[in-house]
């Protein structure tokens, strides 16, 4: 007797008493009784654990957003530091600053759209390495690329800078800050809004089904007609999909807006919060009301999206089929588009990589214009270093234990949500998505508040343990959601050829389910490493001086000013990364195969 | 009309082959919106006999394929009772849900479910393997299955680069290898092209009888039903509406809905005048008409003759006994057949005729209905006896 049980429906409640067993020949009556209890049973034990993990730190923070008693005594109910909170000027400001900043998403989502519609439809010169030029700058760390504007956008010694103000004797003043809102607006829609808005977009467009545009071609249209009134409607659904995961990640990220806006004065949401944290006393009730505030936020844009999904559900044009329109049918001016693709990724991509790469063969950072400017010493220097070797020792172990584990649950819990008839599913699909809410940081909080409280968990406090934990909870959201999206489209009439053949839920999911999302299994693994790879927020309050990963490193390097070093790790960090995108690229051609 | 279900072969005595499957009182209900429930299969039962091929005739949504499904194990009814072989696979009442992985059965689905991934003799080896079969008899009951549908060449292809007519056939293959005692088929011929079908409803046939399986097949299709089935149950709204061989079905109906399903009829009202034993005399608007078919003891009742049994001629002088006066109405060529349509003392009669005499419009004729092809059907909706 094996899970595929589950598979059947468990509606029939089992607490009506234990099952009437009648003497049937061939099935043992353990077999039955398990049969209609299992799917109860073990629906509530995933409930109960996946809502642990997920839950457990949204109501840490509702909770405590409400305690006024001093750190380490006995909770004490109040809402004076909610009152504070909501009326303090810097608050409100950085609330404001937050959904400034948040006009990331529909800005990027409108951009990634066009470049989607332009890879896949028109099939413009070079989509497939724009594609996985994309899908590097998407994972490429975000924190040392922020160094290299900074080499070149400082408005006191930046290099462009720079070079405008000797090139153009008339122009007295930088022209251009990265430390102002639309340098932190530029560094996140080129490194992570569009890359990731083209790679979440490029699927739907993919899978819909040509028909409807070569209808409308036939029909006479132009393409910009065809993209305005055939297209971006059928692919509404997934649009707003985009737009709205975009809102939410937007409100996570704190390091570029650490570094870049800091010097400006400019605060956002979680910034506030890593304020909160890292002040001295630690203000953490604060940093709870306002994760608190941002929830209920969250809360209100689910409800929105659950609103017009609903409405949205008469498209259905998502099929099967992945025919394409003709690549013949090549306009001139796809050439152009190219090109702009081209030098969008240069600069995007390129320039500052190149920049933070050659920095770290500077004697002083930045200054690559001095007699004798250029030295390898700072390389020579790191690798020396034995807590580097640690750290990478412990950034790879980190990456692969998270990648393995997260990539065999979340499939796991992707197939009980889509094919099983679990007790609890819907809960559980509410629980699956609770991580999003949470900005990394606040979820290291809430496991590093339990550890330390539980004396029984102290044995972990300092290893790796947490941090693999905190990635895993971190990425259940997209990995499950990914995993999910692959297992609805494998038919269920392939699973089931499998359950009338005779094979058990293990043989199955194995030898089935398994191979036939065996490219976006992969996707998942390397999405996975590559976020515990390059992680900072969430682990940083978890990470003991023996459990060091590379980032951490970075970012302490950072601290004490030794930009020359932390940009040696960070090119360390992007070269793994680069194979890992390659990896991933090698994948995605397998998919392209199989289809 | 009746919505009573009809079963003429009567249960099985002692020396006719052991019941395979048995099927009581069956019944599931999906609930689409809590306040909207649909009874997808409502009490259904039938039993099929070891050997037979058994079909489950019907429009879509008339519950054939949830209870082909229910019957897999792939789907969990709400009531009712599943027996193969013996073993009760599902009992409401006594909690009982083997899952389809423990069932004695296999099937063929619709869309073939060939694993794409595998290769074709993978595919053939899968169930095989589930039952943990030694890997050298593994080798050989695949190459038996291929060797049956005539893929032996093809066992190491990917299974993805099939025609559909081969996927048809590996599937096949897949459901045979299994050797179970029960074959379950839904609708497996319906995503074929119609050539590809006839050809493939000659081969199933020829598999059927030399493998000597139980089949039960799910098909709309009237024609495939006809000619592969030993016993059809026509359903309709989640009932069987009647149950009976091919024959007859198509040559005595009991139900109207069955006649109107299966081929074509020409039905209208008429009244029972004399009921003898094998005959009935009824009068209608035609005239007196001498039915020897169907439900002879009616009162109240439809009269049936199916296009193709109406017999057209020359206008006699004379009638004799079930021959009317007709005009031709108009005149159908179909180069096989001759359809035409015949006025009878303003009812307008269907009737299909070879062309060996080809009458044209408005020609007066003489129109003879075969006694023994005139059916009356029960209009009753108490359970006929």
């Amino acid at each position: 007797m094996s899970e595929t049980d589950l598979a059947a429906s468990g509606r029939r409640s089992p607490l009506a008493g234990a099952p009437h067993v009648a003497p049937v020949a061939g099935i043992g009556t353990a077999l039955r009784r398990q049969f209609l209890a299992r799917p109860f049973l073990f629906g509530l034990l995933l409930v109960a654990v996946v809502g642990i993990l997920t839950a457990f730190p949204t109501l840490y923070l509702l909770v405590n957003s409400f305690n006024i008693a001093q750190p380490g005594h006995p909770f004490v109910f109040g809402t004076s530091v909610w009152g504070e909170v909501l009326t303090d000027p810097r608050v409100r400001r950085s609330i404001g600053y937050t959904f400034l900043l948040s006009l990331r998403a529909p800005i990027g989502v409108t951009i990634a759209f066009v470049i989607a519609w332009l890879l896949i439809r028109i099939k413009i010169p070079g989509s497939r390495f724009i594609e996985y030029a994309l899908w590097f700058s998407f994972f490429l760390p975000t924190l040392p690329l922020a160094i290299g504007w900074i080499v070149l956008l400082d408005p006191d010694h930046g290099l462009i800078n720079d070079l405008i103000l000797r090139v153009f004797p008339f122009i007295h003043e930088a022209p251009f800050s990265i430390y102002s809102v639309s340098g932190i607006m530029w560094v996140h829609l080129s490194l992570t809004v569009i890359p990731i808005n083209v790679i979440l977009l490029s699927p739907a467009i993919q899978q819909m089904d040509a028909v409807y545009e070569e209808a409308a071609l036939t029909s006479g249209a132009s393409n910009g007609m065809i993209l305005r009134r055939i297209t971006l409607p059928l692919l509404a659904p997934a649009v707003f999909t985009a737009l709205i995961i975009g809102f939410i990640k937007s409100l996570e990220t704190f390091e570029v807006e650490e570094v870049l806006g800091t010097p400006a004065n400019i605060n956002v949401y979680a910034t506030t919060i890593y304020d909160y944290v890292q002040g001295n006393p630690p203000l953490l009730p604060q940093a709870m009301a306002l994760s608190t505030f941002f929830l209920f936020v969250l809360l209100i844009v689910t409800m929105i999206y659950r609103f017009f999904m609903r409405h949205g559900e008469g498209h259905a044009t998502i099929v099967g089929k992945t025919s394409r329109i003709g690549s013949g049918a090549r306009p001139k001016w796809a050439y152009i588009a190219s090109i702009l693709m081209f030098v969008y990724l240069a600069i995007g991509v390129v320039v500052p990589i190149v920049t933070l790469l050659l920095g770290t063969f500077t004697k002083l950072f930045g200054f690559f214009f001095m007699k004798n400017a250029w030295t390898a010493q700072h390389w020579i220097d790191v690798f020396a270093d034995s807590s580097f070797r640690a750290s990478m020792a412990n950034s790879f172990l980190v990456a692969i234990l998270s990648a393995v584990i997260g990539t065999v649950c979340y499939a796991l819990l992707a197939w009980c949500l889509v094919r099983s008839k679990l007790w609890g599913r819907q809960l559980l699909s509410v629980f699956v998505w609770l991580p999003w809410s949470i900005p990394g940081i606040l979820l290291g909080l809430s496991l590093l508040t339990l550890i330390l409280n539980v004396r029984s968990l102290s044995v972990i406090n300092g290893t790796i343990v947490p941090m693999v934990l905190i990635i895993l909870i971190k990425e259940i959201p997209i990995g499950v959601q990914m995993l999910k999206t692959s297992i609805v489209q494998i038919a269920s009439e392939l699973e089931e050829a499998g359950q009338t053949s005779g094979a058990r839920f293990s043989m199955i999911f194995r030898r089935i389910t398994l191979p036939l999302i065996a490219p976006m299994f992969g996707s998942v693994f390397i999405l996975v490493f590559v976020s515990a790879f390059r992680d900072i927020s969430a682990t940083i309050l978890l990470s003991g001086p023996n459990s060091q990963t590379m980032p951490l490193l970075m970012i302490g390097l950072l601290e004490e000013g030794r930009f020359e070093s932390a940009a040696v790790i960070g090119v360390v960090l992007s070269v793994v990364v680069l194979i890992m995108t390659v990896a991933m690229t090698k994948l995605q051609l397998r998919v392209g195969m199989g289809r | 009309m009746s919505m009573s279900s009809t079963h003429r072969t009567s249960a099985p005595s002692s020396g006719e082959p052991e019941i395979m499957l048995e099927v009581r009182d069956l019944g599931k209900t999906y609930s689409v919106k809590s306040e909207l429930q649909s009874a997808a299969v409502d009490g259904i039962s039938f039993q099929v006999r070891q050997g037979e091929f058994f079909t489950l005739l019907g429009p879509s949504g008339c519950g054939k394929t949830t209870t082909l499904r229910s019957i897999a194990g792939l789907e969990m009814p709400d009531r009712g009772e599943i027996v193969i072989g013996g073993q009760t696979v599902f009992s409401s009442a006594a909690r009982t849900m083997v899952p389809a992985n423990r069932r004695d059965i296999s099937m063929v689905f619709q869309s073939y479910a060939i694993w794409p991934h595998m290769t074709v003799a993978g595919n053939v080896a899968f169930p095989l393997e589930a039952l943990k079969t030694p890997a050298a008899d593994i080798r050989t009951r695949v190459a038996e299955a291929l060797e049956m549908v005539g893929l032996s060449s093809y066992a190491n292809r990917p299974a993805s680069q099939l025609s559909g007519g081969q996927q048809q056939r590996v599937a096949f293959a897949r459901a045979v290898a299994k050797n179970a005692k029960l074959l379950l088929l839904d609708e497996p011929l319906s995503n074929l092209d119609a050539k590809l079908r006839e050809q493939m409803r000659t081969e199933l046939h020829a598999l059927h009888r030399r493998l000597g399986t139980t089949a039960i097949y799910v098909t709309h299709d009237q024609d495939e039903a006809l000619r592969l089935s030993d016993r059809i149950a026509v359903m309709e709204s989640g009932k069987i509406v009647e149950l009976g061989s091919s024959r007859e079905l198509y040559l005595s109906p009991q139900k109207e809905y069955t006649a109107q399903f299966i081929g074509q009829g020409n039905i209208w009202n008429c009244e029972v005048r004399v009921a003898k034993a094998g005959e009935t005399d009824v009068t209608s608007q035609i005239g007196p008409v001498k039915a020897r078919l169907g439900a002879l003891g009616a009162s109240r009742a439809r009269l049936m003759v199916r296009p193709e049994h109406i017999c057209l001629q020359n206008r006699t002088a004379e009638l004799k006994e079930n021959e009317y006066r007709g005009r031709v109405l108009s005149v159908g060529f179909s180069g096989r057949s001759i359809d035409y349509v015949v006025d009878v003392n303003g009812m307008e009669l269907r009737v299909q005729a070879s062309s060996t005499t080809i009458f044209d419009a408005n020609a007066e004729v003489t129109v003879y209905l075969p006694p023994d092809r005139c059916v009356i059907l029960d209009t009753s909706t108490s359970p006929a006896a």
